[in-house]
């Protein structure tokens, strides 16, 4: 990431023994994971999970809790258990819809109290980094992040840098996003690619388009998981999801145990061949020899993307 | 019970049939058995009350009718040209505009003129029915015609990419809307309401961009293979009716 090494140094990791982890809390498995575990993993097992957290809202109302912050900040400890859970299950990587650009039209109320929520979690990420480091879990943020206040902004630059080399895990939170958003920023650096004379109009293809996407460096999404029991995709990795396995779970996000992940694993794997053969019909092929040939316009991408980071981590 | 001066209370069960519930206005006898027996009619009446729940007054959804409804196969099984005539046939009762109908294999699309054909010539010998026009076909003056697209794979991810090589020499951004004018040039526009007929619970490489808010429903097949019932298709209807569609708020 640059030639420049620039630390985090806003936020110090904590270790003594009064603090309360909030991203990586020893929990127990249900007593017949270990069976089920050792079941699943005699087939095929999803590399990269993308799920739909729907529901936080309707849990609080439901539950009669004072605001739906309340429901939004059960989400993100009930996100942190399925985030274990998956890593348990196999899963390398796991992407989560936390913020849409839609969700920018709900009450200012609920808004900047979700803003303040992930400055506050993202906060805590960093003072658990002893645990990041341990587990070497790489973190990412996708969507169009200018849109979000700078300080968050500076937060998850700063997480991204830290975890950048980590490669036992992987995990992409989505803020500020939209599908239509990423694939058209992804378009537009086409555009300019083109513009600068770095590639020609024969050279797009999709491949090049999945390059160029903010999940460019991330596995093909395996398994789509959305909660609630609402059967639509809401603008979420609408690209990356045309040929993956569908899994919609009549629950709300913070009742999703671990059960019903297992129930989804278990349906992937019995989709798994069928959608194989499909991706074999509907994918294009791709020669090596053209993607050598956009290695450069991909070089003068990820340094441009990189530039806007290098400048939040300093300022 | 012997139905002495009686009042009924029909009461709904939970296997959907009717319970009628007797009891009576009159003292109680002296009777050991007569009393047993109003003893035991009393808990009856009262197990009736505690477990059924009095018949909801049934109030039927309004019926929300997509503008345009894409129909997926993910099971090459199930492409029968009597299933696009019923669901053409039924979306022009119910006043769908837009039919879209999409299988990965490119069986439809590569088939797409003699398909044309076909249909046309079946609608065409039905009296006062809406004009349906196929693909290309222009409007002209038929604002009220039922528009059918009939897309395969290389309209999925791979219309993005053509819209992308038409956007990449223009010398302005590329923004959403540019994206949607150059899908719609290909006849390519949102559903609102998505029908995936086949086992495999996948989009199958539909076109992705304009999957942003549509609904889903997936069924395994038709209930008779090749057909489309009238009444499959309002049940259709009645769970795209019943959805909540809150976009984002």
């Amino acid at each position: 990431m640059g030639e420049k090494t620039t630390t985090a140094k806003s936020i110090q990791p904590v270790q003594n023994k009064n603090f309360e982890p909030e991203w990586f809390v020893d929990r127990k498995l249900p007593w017949w994971s270990y069976f089920a575990k050792r079941w699943l993993k005699a087939g095929p097992l999803p590399k990269h999970v993308a799920i739909i957290m729907d529901g936080n809202r309707r849990y609080a109302r439901t539950h009669k809790y004072g605001s739906v912050i309340e429901g939004h900040s059960r989400g993100f400890t009930q996100l942190t258990q399925v985030l274990d859970w998956c890593r348990e299950l196999g899963a390398i990587e796991v992407t989560v819809y936390a913020f849409s650009i839609e969700n920018f039209k709900r009450s200012d109320e609920e808004v900047q109290g979700l803003m303040k929520m992930a400055e506050k979690k993202f906060e805590k990420l960093l003072q658990e980094r002893v645990k990041l480091e341990e587990k070497r879990i790489r973190f990412r943020f996708f969507g169009n992040l200018k849109l979000l206040p700078i300080k968050l902004q500076k937060l998850m630059a700063e997480i991204e840098w830290i975890t950048k080399d980590f490669e036992q895990g992987y995990i992409n939170v989505c803020l500020a996003y939209t599908a239509q958003d990423e694939i058209a920023r992804s378009m537009e650096y086409i555009r300019r690619g083109v513009q600068k004379g770095l590639l020609e109009e024969d050279d797009i293809n999709e491949w090049l388009v999945s390059k160029c996407l903010d999940t460019r460096k991330s596995f093909d999404v395996d398994l789509l998981i959305r909660t609630s029991g609402e059967n639509r995709l809401s603008d979420f990795m609408l690209w990356q999801c045309s040929n993956c396995y569908l899994h919609v779970v009549d629950v709300l996000w913070p009742e999703f145990d671990f059960s019903h992940l297992y129930k989804a694993f278990l349906a992937f794997q019995k989709n798994y061949r069928p959608i194989e053969e499909l991706n074999y019909v509907i994918r294009e092929d791709v020669s090596e020899k053209a993607k050598e040939k956009s290695q450069d316009f991909l070089d003068w991408m990820e340094k441009d993307r990189e530039t806007y980071t290098l400048s939040l981590l300093e300022s | 019970m012997d139905g002495l001066g009686a009042s009924h209370c029909y009461l709904r069960g939970p296997s959907d049939s009717l319970t009628v519930v007797e009891h009576c206005d009159k003292k109680l006898e002296t009777s050991p058995i007569l009393f047993v027996n109003y003893i035991f009619g009393f808990l009856l009446l009262l197990r009736t009350l505690l477990v059924f729940q009095p018949m909801p007054k049934k109030e039927s959804p309004k019926l929300v009718i997509p503008k345009h409804m894409a129909v997926v196969f993910t099971d090459d099984a199930h492409v029968y040209l009597s299933c696009l005539i019923d669901i053409i046939a039924h979306s022009v009762f119910y006043g769908i505009e837009k039919l879209t109908f999409f299988d990965p294999w490119c069986i439809l699309e590569s088939r797409k003129y003699e398909i044309i054909a076909e249909l046309r010539k079946f609608f065409e010998s039905r009296p006062n029915q809406r004009r349906i026009l196929f693909n290309e076909e222009s409007d002209g003056e038929a604002t009220k015609a039922l528009r059918v697209t009939i897309l395969g794979s290389n309209d999925g991810r791979a219309s993005l990419v053509r819209a992308c090589k038409q956007l990449c020499h223009s010398t302005e951004e590329v923004s959403i809307a540019s994206v949607y004018e150059k899908l719609a040039t290909e006849h390519i526009q949102d559903p609102d309401f998505l029908l995936k007929v086949g086992n495999l619970n996948s989009l199958a490489g539909y076109p992705p961009w304009n999957l942003r808010i549509t609904e889903l429903l997936s069924i395994s097949s038709f209930e008779v293979q090749n057909r489309v019932q009238d009444y499959e298709f309002l049940r259709f209807l009645q769970a795209y009716s019943s959805r909540d569609r809150r976009i984002g708020k």
